[in-house]
């Protein structure tokens, strides 16, 4: 009985003690349910063992409805395993979608755009005539902060940098553009000061 | 990591021949491009001595997209032709 033996080795405390037992008829029964059991326990091995037990030299080797109770014996493990392997695949699967679902919204909190409101340019000597907002969102590991209307954009290594550095850049260039003539300033400039009038101006 | 730099930002802004307005203790510097005496944009470099400070912004400053800024940067586009882009798009 080399693969009766082979499986005792595995399972049992020593292969001379089960294939005693194996020889035995009598036994039999108490022998399947001790290397049966510790299946429990060892969980991956079952379906190998299966095949095993089901290999027409084992089912020969052993007393007529042998089979038959192993099959049973089987059962009873599975009746007992399976239910518990069942949970831990669904505590599995519910632990990746949870994880997945948590970088998911760390992702879109990181991700996504916020709107910031421009009320103070203090301590800069100029004021707000009408709140505006600008848009700050992450993008390559820097936050590009962007007044759209005027088309004034920067970034920052944080969203409170990004917000102080469009707040620095709305100033330059209503400077720059206030300084000049209309007649030296391209369409997209003259769109710039124009709006820039509308909401902010010296003190 | 940005895919435009400060250096390329000041790459670009020597390429399009721009005047850098030096600002004292401000967090830009203001590259200031002209074509024939016109001002056609300007655009803020972030002061810091990190060169690969993001300057992704800049590509809504000079009116093309990332791909074509990186490649003013690089070389293979040149002021003129970024002069025919932009003017085509009605901006200059």
């Amino acid at each position: 009985m080399p693969d009766i033996e082979r499986i005792c080795n595995r399972y049992a405390r020593t292969a001379a003690e089960e294939r005693l037992r194996w020889e035995k008829p009598v036994t039999k029964h108490k022998l399947y349910w001790e290397f049966l059991v510790p299946l429990k326990n060892i969980r991956w091995e079952l379906p190998n063992l299966c095949r095993e037990v089901r290999k027409p030299s084992i089912v020969s080797s052993v007393e007529e409805g042998g089979e038959k109770k192993i099959i049973e014996l089987l059962s009873e493990v599975i009746n007992k395993v399976i239910p518990e392997w069942k949970e831990d695949f669904r505590l599995n699967v519910l632990n990746k979608e949870l994880s997945a679902l948590k970088e998911r919204c760390t992702y879109i909190e990181r991700h996504s755009s916020i709107l910031v409101p421009i009320e103070s340019f203090a301590p800069e000597p100029y004021k707000i005539l009408k709140p505006f907002h600008v848009v700050v969102r992450f993008q390559d590991e820097q936050y590009i902060a962007s007044f759209f209307d005027a088309n004034i954009n920067t970034s920052g290594d944080t969203q409170e940098e990004a917000v102080s550095n469009i707040k620095d850049i709305i100033i330059g260039t209503y400077e720059l553009l206030d300084s000049l003539n209309e007649e030296e300033l391209g369409p997209e400039p003259k769109k710039r000061i124009t709006i820039l009038r509308e909401f902010i101006s010296e003190k | 990591m940005p895919f435009i730099t400060k250096e390329d930002a000041l790459k670009i802004a020597h390429k399009l021949k721009a005047d850098i307005n030096t600002r004292k203790n401000k967090a830009h510097d203001i590259a200031e491009v002209r074509y024939e005496g016109i001002l056609i944009t300007s655009f803020g470099i972030r002061r810091g001595s990190k060169k690969n400070l993001g300057h992704d912004f800049i590509t809504n400053d000079i009116f093309i997209g990332p791909h074509k800024t990186k490649l003013l940067a690089q070389c293979p586009l040149s002021r003129e032709e970024w002069i025919g882009i932009i003017t085509q798009k009605g901006k200059l």
